[in-house]
């Protein structure tokens, strides 16, 4: 018990404060308005078809909203881009977010009134692996608030605040993975587990011991 | 005396998440050591839905009878390509979504059929067993207990209990679900004590055990570093305990130091005292008769009461040998 006592404190202490936080918090998404402003399809000038004839290998094509204008955006192995954001009024293509399209961006869908405290770009790594440029938009709120911001397609990607922070460290000792809490799997907590598993089974033990032999005892 | 107060805590609240304890803790070894279904289906086959649209004539968007959309995507269904109108935009594809199919050639309302259905369970089913008909689910679903809309099922008959499920309006596969899963599901199930199947682990429940469960941990911890021994200081100079049984067994001289305890010098020559916490003051069981007057601590006032404290009644790991050198126990 004197082994693993540490871990079984450890182990409560950070569920306790995985369950008390909603996920839904953590993960940042009532940081950010839902979009929901109806798109302007009558002023759409450059049909599908014009798209198809200047991008032919489009895939995943949606129509959307950017910055107040219609726009297509889509996949297309086209240029040194992997999503590519055409004006859906005038077909001209837009190049990567400038910082000021990115503040403008998060200042729209922040649901906060704090001002931005800064604005930094970042090559960081997509869900699939592939190295993407992004704004970085912190907040000056009480949380750090910051919104990571695609430049190629301008979609808000992440959401973090301090709390995310400390339930990212929470979640690495609880799974006692330090270095980045991806591999449930490893074998310290396999040890450990299995050894308190062993200590818990035998405090059952000796629970059980205890209320059969009391009898015993007091003859 | 906080010592007391918190072991009375401890035992109450091990009684209460004791059996939970042990839920976790082989829940958590069965995450960590033995789970492996997330990518491990053996009855799935990718679908492949997309067809090739340069050349095709398209319905353009904004002439479809329908209120402006936030989003228009084009979706592939079967190798034909539809308008995928969306008024909400869920941060996670089970949230409700709210939304419109088109036919992208046409222009007129579309959803899939359920023959469309049933053919595309044929193309994302690995095996010869037999498919029931497609199914229109609503929420709550058993096996997606998160989905929040409404869902076709098509079950197979094969040795996996296989169920594949479809999105209600194209048709596209959310999920294939095996029994391995579902085992899975109930493992995390039970370490997030989801018993109303709510798929997440945030309820008033978890909280309350995840409360109770520090505050074992915690006093469990402070259990384990302190001990409650004698009062007063004694030095070590070497005397003799002398022990005799009112069942009539010879008498004993036990060599000791007059600061040893006498629940450590009688368990050093063989003699139990009973005691469930091993001589650390917190369960009151090894007494035994002094013939002296020794002092009686904080400790012997919470667990003797007046009449045994008068008879010199103390407790073995209370009292050092030094001010206690004659006892009486019941037997040996």
């Amino acid at each position: 018990m004197r082994l693993v006592g540490v871990q079984f404190i450890l182990w409560a202490i950070t569920g306790l404060y995985m369950v008390c936080l909603d996920i839904h918090f953590i993960h940042g998404e009532p940081l950010t308005h839902p979009q929901s402003a109806p798109l302007q399809l009558k002023d759409i000038r450059y049909s599908t078809a014009q798209l198809l004839a200047d991008y032919p290998d489009a895939t995943d094509i949606k129509l959307v909203t950017l910055l107040q204008k219609p726009v297509y955006r889509f996949r297309s192995a086209a240029g040194q881009r992997d999503i590519h954001v055409v004006n859906a009024v005038t077909g001209v293509p837009l190049d990567l977010l400038s910082e000021a399209q990115a503040r403008q961006i998060a200042v729209d869908a922040y649901t906060g009134t704090a001002a931005i405290n800064t604005i930094s770009p970042l090559i960081s790594r997509d869900n699939s692996g592939a190295l993407i440029p992004l704004w970085v938009v912190s907040f000056d709120d009480i949380a750090s608030s910051t919104l990571y911001i695609e430049q190629q397609s301008g979609r808000i990607i992440r959401r973090r605040h301090n709390y995310w922070y400390v339930f990212d460290w929470m979640w690495r000792l609880h799974i006692m993975d330090y270095d980045d809490g991806e591999n449930v799997t490893n074998g310290w907590l396999r040890l450990v587990s299995l050894l308190a598993v062993l200590a818990a089974v035998s405090g059952l033990a000796l629970l059980l011991l205890r209320l059969t032999t009391r009898k015993q005892a007091d003859l | 005396m906080i010592r007391i107060v918190m072991a009375n805590w401890h035992k109450w609240l091990a009684l209460l998440v004791g059996i939970q304890l042990l839920v976790w803790l082989v829940t958590g070894f069965y995450f960590n050591s033995l789970m492996n279904s997330a990518n491990n289906v053996p009855t799935r086959l990718p679908v492949q839905h997309e067809g090739y649209l340069p050349g095709r004539e398209l319905y353009p968007p904004q002439a479809i009878d329908a209120p402006p959309p936030v989003t228009v995507s084009i979706i592939w269904v079967l190798g034909a390509p539809y308008y995928q109108f969306e008024y909400n935009q869920p941060l996670h594809p089970y949230f409700t979504r709210q939304r419109r199919l088109f036919d992208a050639t046409t222009g007129l309302p579309w959803q899939i059929s359920v023959e469309q259905v049933a053919s595309i369970a044929r193309k994302a089913y690995k095996g010869s067993a037999r498919a029931s008909d497609p199914v229109l689910l609503r929420p709550p679903i058993d096996d997606l207990p998160r989905q929040q809309n409404p869902l076709w099922q098509v079950r197979f008959a094969d040795e996996f209990n296989t169920a594949v499920y479809f999105d209600a309006l194209s048709g596209h596969v959310i999920r294939h679900t095996i029994d391995r899963q579902r085992f899975d599901d109930l493992m995390f199930t039970l370490h997030f004590m989801d018993y109303t199947g709510t798929g997440f682990f945030n309820h008033p429940l978890i909280v309350i055990f995840a409360i109770a469960t520090c505050l074992l941990a915690l006093s469990g911890g402070y259990l384990l570093i302190s001990r409650s021994g004698p009062s007063g200081r004694q030095q070590a100079s070497p005397c003799t305990l002398t022990v005799n049984f009112v069942s009539g067994a010879a008498s004993a001289s036990l060599p000791a130091r007059a600061d040893d305890t006498v629940f450590t010098i009688l368990s050093k020559h063989g003699i139990q005292l009973p005691s469930e916490c091993g001589g650390a003051g917190t369960c009151g069981k090894c007494q035994m008769q002094s013939h002296s007057v020794p002092p009686v601590n904080d400790i012997e006032k919470h667990h003797l009461n007046e009449r045994q404290l008068a008879n010199g009644i103390r407790l073995g790991c209370q009292q050092q040998v030094g001010k206690c050198q004659q006892i009486t126990l019941r037997k040996r």
